[in-house]
C-alpha cells in the first residue's frame, strides 16, 4: 500500500490528492460499505485527485482483541488521511485522534456512493466515539 | 506479582496449599456456589474449627454480604503496564506488533499504550530492540481481609474495567496461603464459569466441589467445568443444589465420570426466604443446618 507523500491538508479536513479509507463489504466501487470499522472486510482507499483505487484487507476481522487499534494503526500505516465508516469505537477513535485522522460517519449505500457524499461535504465527523464492541 | 512463585500459586495437580484448602465452583452462574461456600464455613465454624473463606469472584464478590463484617483491611494489587522512553523509542513497531492484544500502537510520532487491553505480560519490554520500555504498573483491583476470633474472610474486587482477574486471584490466593496453615480448613469462592478466572481460583486447591443445579443449562455446564478441570488432577466431588427429585441426568453424567455426587439440596423456598434476607442457606432450618453438618463431616474425610 502507497502512502501518499507531501499531502497539504486544508482547514476542512480535505487535502488535496489525500488518501479516503472506506470500510466496505467487498473490492470494488459498488460493494456496500461495511458499517463496521473495527471488523470491517476490507477498506477501499481511494485517492481523492485521481480517483484511483486499491484495496486494503486487515486482519482483525477474526482478532480476539483490539480489533479497532490494529486496524486503525493498519489504516494510518497505508497512509489514510481520512476514514469513513459506520461508527468508531473508542480505542480506534484514540488512535485516529492522536494521529489527527478524522473519521466520517456514513450509514450506507455503496462505496461509490459514500465517497460521492464526503466529496459534496455531507458527512459529519465523528466527535464522540461509539460504545466499545466485544468480541 | 508473583506468578512464578509455584509454592503459593501452586501448579496444576500441585497440591500446593499447606492445610485442606476446598474450591467450591460451577460451570452455571447462580447455582448456589456463594451459598454453599459461606453455609458451609459456617457449619466448619459451629463445630469448633477454624475456618478462612476466600472470596475469589472478584469480578462480583458477594460473600460478605452474608457474613456482616466490619471495615476490612484493603491491598491494591498492581498489574506491569508498560511505560514507553520517548527519547530512546524509535517507533519500529515491535512491541505493537507482538501484543496479541492490542495494547499498544505505534503512530507515527509516538507509542499509545492501553492500560485496559494490557495483561501485564511484558513481553514488549522483552522484544523491544532499543530498551525503550521500562515496567511500569497499573492498580488493577483491591484486596479486602477481614480477621476474626477463628475466622478470616478475603475477598478481590477487581476494578471496572480491567481484565487481570486471574492475576488478582493468583494474588488473593499467595496472601490467603501465607495464613493458610493457621486454620483448619479455607474454603473458596469461585467466580462461576470455566475460563481463566474459574481456573486460577481452583488451581492448587486439595479438593474441588461444584455445585450444579437439575436443569439443561446445569448439567451442560456441568460436564464443562469437569472437563475444564480434568488435567488438574483434582479430586472432584458435585453438590446438586434445588433438587426437585429427578436428577437421573446429573446422576448419569457424575457416575460416567465417576465423580461422586456428596449432597443434594432440596428446592426449598425457606432457603429463597433466608437469601432474601441476606442470610445463608444453613440458617433456613434445623433440617439446614443438620445437612450442612453432614457435608462438613463428609469434606472432613479423605476423599
Amino acid at each position: 500500500m502507497r502512502g501518499i507523500a507531501g499531502v497539504v491538508q486544508s482547514d476542512d479536513g480535505r487535502g488535496k490528492n489525500m488518501l479516503i479509507a472506506i470500510s466496505a463489504r467487498g473490492g470494488t466501487m459498488d460493494a456496500a460499505m461495511d458499517p463496521r470499522l473495527g471488523r470491517a472486510e476490507k477498506f477501499i482507499l481511494i485517492e481523492s485527485d485521481s480517483e484511483k483505487t486499491s484495496i486494503l484487507e486487515i486482519a482483525a476481522t477474526q482478532a480476539t482483541h483490539g480489533a479497532g487499534i490494529q486496524t486503525a494503526q493498519a489504516l494510518l500505516k497505508a497512509g489514510a488521511k481520512a476514514v469513513i465508516s459506520g461508527d468508531c469505537g473508542p480505542k480506534a477513535f484514540q488512535v485516529f485522534q492522536a494521529a489527527g485522522v478524522p473519521v466520517y460517519a456514513a450509514t450506507g449505500g455503496t462505496v461509490r456512493d459514500v465517497f460521492a457524499a464526503w466529496r459534496r461535504n455531507e458527512l459529519p465527523v465523528i466527535g464522540q466515539p461509539g460504545a466499545a464492541k466485544h468480541a | 506479582m508473583n506468578s512464578e512463585d509455584n509454592t503459593t500459586t501452586g501448579k496444576a495437580g500441585g497440591f500446593g496449599r499447606p492445610a485442606p484448602w476446598i474450591a467450591v465452583a460451577s460451570g452455571k452462574g447462580g447455582t448456589g456456589k456463594t451459598s454453599v461456600a459461606v453455609s458451609l464455613a459456617r457449619a466448619a465454624l459451629q463445630a469448633g474449627r477454624r475456618v478462612q473463606l476466600v472470596d475469589a469472584d472478584v469480578e462480583g464478590p458477594n460473600a460478605h454480604h452474608f457474613l456482616g463484617l466490619g471495615e476490612p483491611e484493603t491491598f491494591p494489587v498492581e498489574a506491569m503496564l508498560p511505560r514507553i522512553d520517548p527519547a530512546r523509542c524509535t517507533l519500529c513497531g515491535e512491541c505493537a506488533s507482538f501484543c496479541i492484544y492490542q495494547a499498544l500502537a505505534v503512530l507515527g510520532d509516538r507509542v499509545m499504550v492501553f492500560p485496559d487491553m494490557c495483561h501485564g505480560c511484558e513481553g514488549c519490554r522483552v522484544v523491544c530492540p532499543a530498551q525503550a520500555i521500562e515496567n511500569g504498573s497499573q492498580e488493577i483491583g483491591r484486596i479486602m481481609h477481614w480477621r476474626g476470633e477463628d475466622f478470616e474472610a478475603w475477598q478481590g474486587r477487581l476494578h471496572v474495567g480491567q481484565v487481570l482477574s486471574p492475576t488478582l486471584i493468583r494474588e488473593l490466593h499467595r496472601r490467603a496461603c501465607e495464613s493458610a496453615s493457621g486454620y483448619d480448613l479455607t474454603l473458596v469462592d469461585s467466580p462461576p464459569g470455566t475460563s481463566c478466572p474459574m481456573m486460577a481460583a481452583v488451581r492448587g486447591a486439595n479438593r474441588l466441589v461444584l455445585v450444579t443445579e437439575p436443569t439443561p443449562f446445569g448439567l451442560h455446564d456441568l460436564e464443562l467445568a469437569m472437563a475444564a478441570v480434568r488435567r488438574m488432577k483434582l479430586p472432584v466431588e458435585v453438590i446438586v443444589n434445588r433438587s426437585i427429585g429427578d436428577d437421573a441426568a446429573i446422576d448419569d453424567l457424575c457416575r460416567a465420570r465417576a465423580v461422586p455426587v456428596i449432597a443434594r439440596f432440596p428446592d426449598d423456598r425457606a432457603v429463597a426466604a433466608a437469601y432474601a434476607e441476606g442470610r445463608p442457606m444453613i440458617e433456613a432450618g434445623a433440617e439446614w443446618a443438620k445437612q450442612y453438618d453432614d457435608l462438613r463431616r463428609h469434606l472432613e474425610g479423605p476423599c
